[in-house]
């Protein structure tokens, strides 16, 4: 009799364990779930066309991906060849479903409309970016 | 407003999910506590008792433990990941049952260990500024660390051992092991450095510089003290956060190098290591010794299967270290292979957490240190299952939370309270502009990690059910000793259902008991340490009720109870009356005897002296075993003797026509040195009885030599001289026929040599018209519906020479007063190691079942050994009348 209560507790022990398991289980896989449909969603980047005015040349060139490095350095995803402008500039990121602009700690700082950039902040259509002697203008699709 | 208030319901939901995990886990822990008190009462089937109760103080401490972290933890840090305390809970619940389970004493100082981390803990959430602290004076956490570990060089104990390693100090009574501490203050140092260093200098070398001297100088220490275990975890752990911390590419390639280089360098340099290394890549070498632990932890892991004995109903005891290095295995026996993927996946999950806070929070340095506390728990789980289950090589290190040992119960509870700290506050923080970055490096290091738990999750399961069967059966596996004290055996009866051995004592301690000393060596012993002989052995499968019990039943008792069905008795075919004549009638003489039913082959007695008693093994077993007289051995079946002028009656049996042709021997033989003769007959009266009956060798060899060389090997083919007899018995193993030389060189002695068995069945064909028999021993066993069944078997007798060959020999060398003949031989007379054989059976004239009868002494006794045959048949006729 006493050995029958055991064998059922010991099943209860591990259907209880299990049902630990799969509780903690189940969470992870919703977290799952959601970062997949956050990343689906951020993989669908708007295109973002930047227009630069720099020695009275205008240059332009648009983008699909979620970050854009602006710098000197020929490396950079819109490099601007001037010794106003550090190597690493500025950061455009696509995250929570707008763009932001971020300073990467450049020598001569970052503006936007006129306004030195501090933290990173979102920008929108017709917003423009100075980098030294550069300018950059911001335009969506 | 309404951000706020969903905030608020957040952080309650939270509350809630830790309190349902934590009831959960409550349960599982109660309901396992309640299985160890009735077992006991289970493994000897008994409803009244005994019951265990001591380790419901381990209960109650876990309780209010982690009620009391739980209240706090809502109190104080509402925003907490709600899975870690719940976690926690689980793994050192488990871990403290099952040190209770293991060794109640030590289950008892766990206790208070878990008692004291947890007050270290509900102190530690009132003040979560510790870990700005902490990071503050990185330099002195991290050095009176080292100095506290490089103490133990000068005053360390181990309280476990004498002579083992010094890991500990002492302190009021209580002993800690300062090398747990290390690794923590590790950690948490290079959190802080890399914290304050990254910016400034990114990538460059000599920025390392301070962390390899300081984590050199540990490992000197560590491996100093020969603590390897800690030593290579703070290496991983180094290795760990140098990889997640720095773009560089360059410790991609430094890390495995230094990681193979210091292995190769253990192996050269360090006894330990080369030891460990070299039982890990072939642990089935050298089972006794160098790999025994391992053996013995794949084994109970084996044992444990699917859903395990049960807790309290397994043998997790036989593992060496059971309660710290092997408490995984011991884990697997008991709550068997569903039992183990839950700490495991625990440790998973924990990881997982642990990257996802890594992920979330703002803070480097509680990024770093998350980091680094995940790589302490997985690296260590991951090696020490790892050791456990034979994939990785042993290091003595603890399962996080589980093993037995307070100083690394503590310091992993402080590890969990800074997560929790940090949870609390990534959970809090309002700063969420900061761009999220994406970093590949710590999901590859926590991915690596986890997918090598889900490889040790795969290797047990092989354990547990491919590879099984083998390893239960291993002679390594002493559980079988258990459940002979638990399960009584199967009694063995004599041919009238005499009881020859059975069981005394209580379940829990049964033991056999013989009521005729003499047949042990027919028998057998049982021993833990000496194994197994005789028809204990061979019988096993009967004798321990695996043979007979339908499939469900085994399936049953062994769900239940985790032992096998009872044994099932069995008959022999031994007549215990005339065995008690033959032992008595051999007495203190060396030698053997067999009576045999010369149709059937049916044993009725065997015996062999010296004998042992096996009740007494184990105290004379150094006497036993050293004994130049065997008494361990059964003469009978695994004495080998030259057989001299005993085979001179099958050899004139298969040449009938010869003996008829030329009935007075002169007239055939030449050489008839009589003074090779057992019994030295009348040189006057010289005829085939006499010079057969008194085993005279020259005339034997003389008459061999008419014999065609072929018919002459085939004789002794049939006569089963060079096939073991198959009997359940362990028998000697047979010379191969020497098919050289001429016909003496074929009987010489020391071209061959027989058993007295092999003699006895020999005998049985010139008794009854030439056939060689089957010998049997073992007639039925008793099934579990009372009923007796035949062990049969199939195998045919062979005919060794002509009925008529036979008929004229037993005419020929009939005996005056008894239906009997008679052959008596010296073999080795003029030699240190005389042997006498008397071999006589009954003649046609007997009308009851025909018996046959061989005497050996280990003597040149032809007259004693005449008597004893003769007084057997005296006793044998008398029974059967």
């Amino acid at each position: 009799m006493s050995a029958m209560l055991v064998f059922v507790l010991r099943l209860l022990v591990v259907l209880s364990a299990y049902a630990f398991i799969g509780w903690i289980g189940y969470v992870i896989f919703s977290d799952f779930k959601r970062q997949i449909t956050v990343d689906k969603k951020q993989s669908t980047v708007p295109p973002i066309k930047l227009e630069a005015v720099f020695n009275q040349v205008i240059t332009q060139k648009g983008f699909e991906k979620q970050e854009i490095i602006i710098g000197r350095d020929p490396a950079c995803d819109f490099p601007l060849n001037d010794e106003t402008i550090s190597l690493r500039h500025c950061k455009l990121a696509y995250y929570h479903k707008q763009w932001w602009a971020e300073d990467l700690d450049s020598t001569n700082g970052t503006l936007l409309n006129g306004i030195p950039l501090s933290t990173p902040t979102v920008i929108t259509e017709g917003d423009e970016l100075q980098f030294g002697r550069a300018q950059i203008k911001i335009a969506f699709h | 407003m309404r951000s706020r208030l969903s905030k608020l319901s957040k952080s309650k939901q939270k509350g809630e999910i830790q309190q349902r995990l934590l009831l959960i886990t409550a349960f599982i822990v109660v309901a396992y506590a309640l299985v160890l008190t009735l077992a006991p009462s289970i493994r000897i089937r008994s409803s009244s008792g005994p019951f265990q109760f001591d380790h419901w103080l381990g209960v109650a401490g876990w309780g209010v433990s982690f009620y009391l972290l739980h209240r706090q933890a809502k109190k104080y840090l509402p925003k907490l990941d709600p899975f870690l305390l719940p976690i926690v809970a689980f793994l050192s619940g488990i871990g403290l049952m099952t040190i209770w389970r293991l060794y109640p004493n030590l289950g008892f100082k766990q206790t208070i260990w878990l008692i004291i981390s947890t007050v270290v803990v509900l102190a530690g959430m009132r003040y979560p500024i510790f870990l700005e602290t902490l990071h503050k004076y990185k330099y002195v956490w991290l050095i009176s660390g080292l100095l506290l570990t490089a103490l133990t060089i000068f005053i360390g104990i181990n309280p476990n051992s004498d002579n083992g390693p010094t890991l500990w100090l002492q302190f009021l009574g209580i002993h800690f092991q300062p090398s747990e501490l290390l690794k923590l203050l590790l950690i948490v140092f290079l959190a802080a450095y890399f914290t304050d260093r990254i910016t400034i200098v990114q990538g460059r070398f000599e920025s390392l510089l301070p962390t390899l001297v300081l984590t050199a100088a540990a490992l000197l220490i560590l491996f100093f003290q020969r603590d390897l275990g800690t030593a290579s975890i703070l290496l991983l752990i180094y290795l760990g956060i140098l990889f997640t911390t720095r773009r560089s590419r360059l410790i991609l390639i430094i890390a495995p190098l230094l990681m193979i280089a210091s292995g190769i360098a253990g192996y050269f340099f360090l006894d330990v290591v080369r030891l460990r290394i070299s039982t890990w890549l072939s642990p089935f070498s050298d089972p006794s010794g160098a790999s025994y632990q391992v053996i013995q932890s794949m084994i109970a892991i084996a044992e444990g299967g699917l859903i395990g004995a049960g807790p309290g109903l397994g043998s997790p005891n036989l593992i060496p270290v059971s309660v710290s290095d092997f408490i995984f295995s011991a884990i697997a026996e008991e709550l068997g292979f569903i039992g183990t993927t839950v700490p495991i996946a625990l440790m998973i999950f924990l990881i997982y957490r642990g990257i996802k806070l890594a992920n979330k929070t703002s803070n480097a340095f509680h990024r770093f240190l998350t980091l680094g506390i995940i790589f302490y728990f997985g690296v260590q789980s991951i090696l020490i299952i790892g050791g456990n289950i034979g994939l990785l090589p042993l290091t003595g290190v603890t399962l996080p939370f589980v093993s037995y040992g307070g100083s690394s119960l503590l310091i992993s509870f402080i590890a969990v309270l800074m997560l929790m700290t940090i949870s609390h506050t990534a959970g809090t923080s309002e700063n969420r502009a900061t761009i999220v970055r994406r970093r590949p490096r710590d999901l590859i290091s926590g991915g690596v990690m986890m997918s090598m738990l889900m490889l040790e999750v795969i290797v047990t399961s092989l354990l547990a059910f491919w590879f099984s069967p083998d390893l239960i059966n291993r002679t390594e596996n002493p559980r079988w000793i258990i459940d002979d004290r638990f399960v009584p055996r199967g009694d063995i009866l004599d041919r009238d259902n005499q009881v020859i051995i059975t069981n005394t004592g209580a379940p829990g301690s049964y033991q056999r008991a013989s009521n005729h000393i003499p047949l042990y060596t027919v028998i057998g012993y049982t021993n833990s340490v000496y194994g197994q002989t005789g028809l204990e052995a061979s019988m096993y499968p009967y004798l321990r009720g695996n043979i007979g019990y339908p499939y469900l039943t085994h399936l049953w008792q062994d769900l239940l109870y985790n032992q096998p069905p009872p044994g099932l008795d069995i008959r022999l075919t031994i007549d215990l009356e005339m065995q008690q004549t033959a032992d008595s009638l051999l007495g203190e003489n060396m030698g053997s005897i067999i009576v045999m039913n010369a149709s059937s082959g049916e044993i009725l007695a065997i015996a062999s002296h010296p004998y042992f008693n096996a009740e007494t093994l184990e105290a004379e077993w150094d006497v036993l075993s050293t004994d130049e007289r065997a008494p361990l051995l059964n003469r009978a079946t695994q004495g080998l003797y030259p057989a001299g002028a005993a085979l001179f009656p099958f050899l004139t049996a298969s040449q009938e026509d010869t003996l008829e042709q030329y009935p007075d021997p002169e007239s055939l033989l030449t050489n008839l040195n009589l003074s090779t003769c057992a019994i030295r007959p009348e040189a006057t009266s010289l005829t085939w009885e006499v010079l057969i009956k008194n085993g005279c060798l020259a005339a034997q060899n003389d008459f061999a030599q008419e014999i065609e060389a072929e018919s002459l090997s085939a004789l002794l083919q049939n006569l089963g001289f060079f096939s073991e007899p198959q009997i359940n018995l362990n028998v000697a193993q047979v010379s191969d026929p020497d098919k050289t030389g001429n016909n003496v060189d074929q009987l010489r002695e020391g071209a061959f040599s027989i058993s007295p068995l092999q003699l006895s069945l020999a005998a049985s064909a010139l008794t009854h018209r030439g056939l060689v028999p089957n010998p049997r021993i073992v007639n039925a066993y008793r099934n579990p519906q009372n009923e007796w069944v035949t062990i049969s078997d199939s195998q045919t007798t062979t005919q060794a020479f002509s009925p008529q060959g036979a008929t004229l020999l037993t005419n020929l060398l009939k005996e005056r007063d008894l239906p009997i003949w008679q052959v008596t031989a010296v073999t080795n007379a003029d030699e240190e190691n005389p042997i006498t054989w008397f071999m006589a059976g009954t003649t046609t004239n007997w009308q009851a079942q025909p018996i046959s009868i061989v005497v050996v002494l280990e003597a040149d006794a032809p007259e004693l050994a005449e008597q004893i045959g003769r007084a057997l048949f005296q006793a044998t006729f008398l029974s059967q009348d």
